[in-house]
């Protein structure tokens, strides 16, 4: 029995041991082959690595720093009043820690000019946890006393000023005493307006800003004594305070709320990573193809001298397999290594400080997914080396035996699409991709035989090189194919990613500002609304577009029950878990509506409201349901009386999820927004002038919102454009592989046309005529696919449409055919210099 | 009562092969003994099917119909891996393009029957058989090292590695100049005489033919005397 140890004499090696004997001098052969292997699988199992490592160390930063990211183990926020004297020492375990603070709008002026603040005032017991860092590193309370200030740097640059120099905030003048490098809560106000300043409480009473009127946010940070169930507390106090007018916020739900902005990005890059391995993998089954056709006559030998099946599935499987491991640990070395030293880059993304957190799980799955993916690609051509019969030593050629079923390969994919939709943190986006493979290589398989079939038509129509090439990229059982499918791959991947980035940034920088205000104002007292008016007037070319009171509220019921929020839908559960604005109107609204009625313009009855269509079906409500809100600490149920169409926010237009019926709202404390038309040149004018007569009122460039959304989205287009184009170095390597495999031909084609007559250059110009028709076809199908891709992402799922995009996208297309030509070229120039004689005799291909 | 058979007996083996032009047959009906000890040269044009009756008999190619006994086993029994061990404990085949691992060295190549058989000290042994080839002093060579006759005697080494009962030659002088062959075909006479090992020789050369105790002529697939 050949490979168990029945005959076995005593001292002879066991079938493993033999088979590793004989994979290490089989391995000592020409190494090339290997190296596409090995880079293809590290690329791919890097790239999922790195990305899942960046999304753990982000989230496990998150995790890590949860009490510093929130400020405390809660936080209470009470809009509009500070809470009385006792009214939350009542309601917490003796022994707990409270920091208390401010946070409100305001302006500050240097000289002529005024800048829009994030003003923070803190007291002594600040931060509670974490750590402020100042520049230069001075203790926080003496920076803030006596009148002392703490900016962001962004404050002191757009102002001009330096540590030390003096700025106006209100009644008083402060002096600069630090910078604010780190503040530890600052995810808590991530979408504040304008830069930081930071002042102590005594400051912010001094400056007078707190009159009656401002529009502010008392906070209150609590931490409790060690060993205290936050959680318990959290549950205690909002049983307790259902309806009071402040809302509760927990450390333990930071990192949900995080995840839910992060996981769609990692989840579109962890895509864009398995595409890269995907891509790889056909260099994988390409070398792996290559590697054991050329072990044939030796697989043949070894059958000859005695070897059985299992001997040389144990040889092969053992030579494989150390190829794999090699990719796969290099895979993880790189993918752990790339993240931890580009957190820096992450760093200046986000509000809080990322450390490398390198955790097994990600790991684990991107070896996973690489080990799978390399069984699938090796099982076909090992069972037809396996199968390879020694007749092959007697009469030269032999039929290519068969490669076995298609079961296991079958199952194979099965198991990766399950282990690529697990490692995607968003289970509908991992699906949606792994439903999308099939089909999209199904139509990439098409697109390049369709290609190859016109070649083949084509090629009796062509002349001198370009007809030896089409012949080439046509012939049967030659790896032109895989090479279109894998470069077809990553062009398109790339142009997709060109073409959406492109649509989104017509969508951010174009259309944006063209159908939206210039500047929206907010938190305007009533009684500010004339000089509002006043102002507006006074300035050249600026019109009041729109404005609209506001009253902050808090839905708190839904059809009469308390609000359950695993029982709305994810889209618009953020309408119920913070305050919302909420306005009144008499007038109906120009788009219509949905379902119901319009009130009468002199509604006077119980209390009527109407919903936006997608957060009525989000929460399961319609025409004749009651909703509850907490406005401002009192109660009031309304009836739903119609359904509004969705509201476009893109049209960056005042708009509201939840209009009143006159009659309910007026009466509570409210302030006002509008929306300005200025010109750009009218601006800083405007400014100072809002900020002399007007200096609660906030106002909102948005030309500075635009700046900022294309700036993130440049970044985070950038992250993408380098995932993608790790997909189009994946189909590089297959070239690569197929060129390294074609070697055998090209040479003995090479030494046939030179021994025929032609001369170098003409050799030469055939292979230039080879490579750059492979790489138009590879660019052509990258083309189609992509463009195809691009068209069902932003019109089926964006509904944004597309926009033409001729010059990346000719870009891309460009450079995947300068890569083929280069890479093609650079493995098929040697070729030139071999001489003739021996080739011809004993290296006619097979 | 027990049966004595020759060391080689073939009855009606015929031999079919799929071509592109629909199916060849190669061997029609062929009937063969071979006595133990014997050495028999199997001759004929290209083409004849010496080749093919070689590769039928070492269970290279499975015949396609008839009976095929050697060294006392039903060739026609046995799957692929049951061949494979009936060749590593039966047979040493030699042939014309030596068909030596070009990864292994000489000693490692010869050694690859003894490994594949579980023989302990197989390095050793291999050693041994190429010293009596007469290449003691290129033990550590890779065949692209060697000249075409060294190689060939690598290849007789590693096929009279596992002494086997049953020696196949094909062409084995037909990739050598003339003093070469001889001196490789002398030595695998002599090896063959020391230990009596049985030696099917396929070869287009009369004189070489004529070493042999006997000589089959094949043409068309079929014996012609």
């Amino acid at each position: 029995m050949t490979g168990a140890t029945a005959g076995r004499e005593p001292g002879a090696a066991g079938p493993w041991r033999l088979a590793l004997r004989l994979a290490r001098r089989d391995l000592r052969g020409d190494r090339r082959g290997f190296l596409v292997f090995v880079a293809c699988l590290a690329l791919g199992v890097a790239t999922i690595a790195a990305i899942g490592i960046a999304a753990g160390s982000v989230l496990g930063s998150v995790a890590r720093d949860s009490r510093a990211l929130l400020g405390g183990d809660l936080l209470i926020t009470s809009a509009g009043r500070p809470l009385a004297e006792g009214e939350l020492a009542a309601l917490l375990p003796p022994a707990t820690r409270v920091s208390r603070g401010v946070r409100t709008h305001a302006f500050v002026g240097v000289g002529g000019r005024s800048l829009a603040v994030a003003l923070r005032a803190v007291d002594g017991a600040w931060p509670l946890y974490g750590r402020a860092e100042l520049e230069p590193p001075l203790d926080l309370r003496r920076a803030l006393a006596d009148r002392g200030a703490v900016a962001d740097p962004l404050l002191a640059s757009r102002l001009g000023i330096a540590v030390g120099d003096r700025l106006r905030l209100g009644a008083v003048e402060l002096e600069l005493r630090a910078l604010l490098r780190r503040e530890p809560d600052r995810l808590a106000g991530f979408m504040d307006i304008g830069p930081r300043l930071l002042v102590s409480e005594a400051t912010l009473a001094a400056s007078g800003l707190m009159g009656p009127g401002a529009v502010a946010s008392w906070t209150y940070l609590l931490a409790l004594p060690e060993g205290t169930d936050a959680e318990r507390v959290a549950e205690a106090l909002e049983r307790r305070a259902r309806d009071a007018p402040w809302r509760l916020r927990r450390a333990s739900r930071v990192l949900p709320r995080v995840a839910h902005f992060a996981d769609p990005l990692t989840s579109y890059l962890t895509v864009a990573g398995l595409a890269v391995l995907l891509t790889g993998a056909l260099g994988i089954a390409l070398a792996a193809a290559a590697y054991l056709d050329g072990r044939r006559r030796t697989i043949a030998i070894l059958k000859a001298v005695g070897a059985g099946r299992a001997d040389i599935l144990r040889v092969l499987g053992l030579q494989l397999a150390l190829l794999a491991l090699l990719g796969i640990a290099g895979g993880l070395a790189i993918g752990t290594a790339v993240p931890v030293a580009g957190l820096g880059f992450l760093g200046e993304l986000l509000p809080w400080r990322v450390t490398p957190l390198v955790t097994a799980g990600p790991l684990l799955l991107a070896a996973a997914v690489g080990g799978v993916t390399v069984l699938l690609c090796v099982w076909r051509p090992l069972a037809r080396a396996a199968a390879v019969t020694p007749a092959v030593l007697l009469r030269g050629t032999v039929a290519a035996p068969a490669a076995g079923g298609w079961v296991v390969p079958l199952l194979l994919a099965l198991l990766l699409a399950v282990l690529a939709t697990l490692s995607v943190p968003r289970l509908r986006i991992g699906l949606g991709f792994a439903l999308a493979v099939p089909p999209a290589l199904a139509l990439l398989l098409l697109l390049a035989a369709g290609l190859q079939r016109l070649a083949r038509r084509t090629a009796g129509l062509a002349r001198g090189h370009w007809r030896l090439a089409l012949a080439a990229v046509c012939r049967p059982g030659g790896d032109a194919r895989g090479v279109i499918v894998a470069l077809g791959a990553g062009l398109a991947l790339l142009t997709m990613v060109v073409l959406a980035e492109a649509r989104l940034r017509v969508e951010v920088a174009d259309r944006l500002p063209a159908r939206t205000a210039d500047m929206f104002l907010i938190d305007i007292q009533p009684d500010q609304r004339a000089t509002l008016r006043r102002l507006v007037a006074a300035t050249e070319g600026a019109v009041l577009l729109q404005s609209a009171p506001v009253v902050r509220a808090r839905v708190t019921g839904i059809k009469g029950r308390p609000v359950e929020i695993e029982a709305i839908d994810e889209e618009v559960r953020w309408t119920v878990q913070a305050d919302r604005a909420l306005t009144w109107r008499a007038a109906p609204p120009e788009a219509g509506l949905v379902a119901g009625a319009w009130w009468p313009e002199d509604y006077a009855g119980p209390p009527l409201v109407s919903v936006e269509e997608r957060v009525a079906e989000g929460y399961g409500v319609t025409v004749g349901d009651r909703l509850r809100f907490n406005v401002l600490g009192r109660s009031i149920e309304a009836e739903i009386a119609n359904i509004r169409p969705r509201i476009d926010w893109s049209r960056g237009r005042i708009d509201f999820v939840f209009v009143f019926a006159p009659g309910v709202l007026e009466r509570a404390p409210q302030s006002w927004v509008a929306a300005l038309a200025l010109p750009p040149a009218a601006e800083a004018a405007f400014l100072d002038a809002l900020a002399r007569e007007l200096p609660n009122v906030t106002p909102v460039s948005m030309r500075e919102v635009v700046a900022r959304a294309a700036d993130i989205l440049g970044r985070i287009g950038l992250g993408v454009r380098l995932v993608a184009g790790l997909a189009l170095v994946s189909g590089v390597l297959v070239l690569a592989a197929a060129v390294t495999a074609s070697r055998r031909r090209h040479r003995y084609e090479a030494v046939l046309l030179k021994t025929l007559g032609a001369t170098r250059r003409e050799v030469l110009a055939l292979y230039v005529a080879e490579y750059a028709l492979l790489g138009g076809l590879a660019a052509l199908a990258g083309l189609i696919l992509g463009g195809l891709g691009a068209w069902v992402v932003l019109s089926a799922v964006l509904d944004l449409g597309m926009v033409p995009a001729t010059l990346p996208v000719a870009a891309v297309l460009a450079g995947g055919l300068g890569l083929v030509l280069a890479v093609g070229m650079a493995g098929t120039l040697r070729l030139l210099r071999v001489p003739a004689g021996r080739i011809l005799a004993a290296d006619a291909p097979a | 009562m027990r049966v004595r058979y020759p060391m080689i007996r073939l009855r009606g083996v015929e031999l079919t092969l799929p071509g592109a032009a629909g199916p060849v047959h190669i061997l029609k009906g062929i009937d063969l003994d071979v006595e133990s000890g014997e050495a028999v040269a199997i001759t004929g044009r290209s083409g004849a099917g010496k080749s093919s009756l070689l590769a039928v008999i070492t269970g290279i190619e499975r015949a396609s119909a008839g009976s095929l006994r050697v060294a006392g086993t039903e060739l026609s029994e046995l799957d692929e891996d049951a061949l494979a061990r009936f060749r590593r404990d039966h047979l040493g085949i030699l042939f014309q393009f030596f068909h030596l691992v070009p990864t292994m060295t000489a000693r490692e190549n010869v050694a690859l029957p003894l490994e594949l058989a579980r023989r302990p000290d197989a390095l050793a042994r291999a050693a041994q058989r190429l010293a009596e080839v007469g290449l003691a002093h290129r033990l550590d060579h890779y065949p692209a090292q060697l000249s075409g006759g060294e190689q060939q005697r690598v290849a007789l080494a590693r096929a009279l590695a596992c002494e086997p009962a049953l020696l196949l030659a094909d062409e084995p002088t037909g990739n050598l100049d003339r003093e070469t062959g001889e001196q490789v075909i002398d030595l695998l006479f002599a090896i063959r005489e020391r230990r009596g090992t049985t030696l099917l020789l396929v070869t287009h050369e009369a004189d070489l033919a004529a070493r042999c105790g006997r000589r089959i002529e094949l043409q068309d697939g079929r014996i012609l005397r």
